[in-house]
């Protein structure tokens, strides 16, 4: 068997990869790219529907993931949630980017080291980890720290109907957009192409 | 193990080749996040592959 939880951290970041979508033309053969997104969440509930019934097993799950919704199904509707809402102009393109490839990295990076090193060390490499990507991506200091705190103590709390995969991209989101359109934050290009 | 086997090389290759896309349309920050983000648990994923095949 491989090693199940180097696999699961794999799929986590290879996650950040979602962010190709933001380079797909608007339409694709003659249908409006957001549809892509929804076919997508439904394949992905649809295997997770199967996966629950018992019809196959999927490596790299967690023990209690058997009778529960798997990780990459609320990584997933995270992330299909922000494109949607992208598509719909709530949501700015850098901070659906940014958020996208923070969330991807700082999930696992926070496991690894809680693992080998304990909760509070876990803590700080996810506001360190976190606060590099945004503060890469965006290139503001106030976004850059605002998001990553946030994404971190969202990731926090273990609910059981409700994953940290999900709040990580949701939460940290929905504050920078917020920040930014009621001209708290500071002004910051809103798009991949200036950046 | 067979299918993970392939979904694990389609992992490589989509990491690769978004890595490169973006590469090639001037983004080398987000390039270099894909890539370098993707190296260590991808390396580390690769060892216990060849682990598992040597026994």
């Amino acid at each position: 068997m491989i090693d199940q939880a180097i696999y699961r951290r794999f799929n986590h970041t290879v996650a950040a990869c979602f962010v190709i979508y933001f380079l797909f033309p608007k339409y694709i053969l003659g249908f409006d790219r957001v549809y892509l997104v929804i076919i997508f969440w439904l394949s992905i509930i649809l295997i997770e529907y199967f996966r629950l019934n018992g019809a196959f097993t999927l490596d790299g799950m967690r023990g209690y993931e058997d009778k529960r919704v798997a990780g990459f199904v609320w990584f997933a509707t995270g992330t299909c949630m922000i494109l949607f809402f992208y598509e719909m102009g709530v949501f700015p393109e850098i901070f659906a980017i940014s958020t996208i490839i923070m969330a991807s990295f700082t999930d696992p990076l926070i496991g690894e080291v809680n693992r080998k090193y304990g909760s509070k060390e876990g803590i700080l490499a996810g506001i360190l980890g976190s606060f590099v990507i945004y503060y890469l991506i965006l290139g503001v200091l106030f976004y850059s720290i605002i998001g990553s705190i946030v994404a971190v103590v969202v990731e926090r709390p273990k609910f059981k109907w409700l994953d940290d995969d999900l709040l990580m991209q949701i939460f940290p989101i929905m504050v920078l957009t917020i920040f930014y359109f009621s001209g708290i934050g500071p002004e910051i290009s809103l798009t991949l192409e200036n950046n | 193990m067979g299918f993970t086997k392939f979904y694990i090389c389609v992992l490589y290759l989509v990491v690769i080749i978004c890595s490169l896309i973006f590469y090639l349309n001037n983004y080398y920050i987000i390039a270099s996040l894909l890539f370098l983000g993707n190296i260590l648990p991808g390396y580390k994923l690769g060892i216990s592959l060849s682990d598992n095949n040597e026994n």
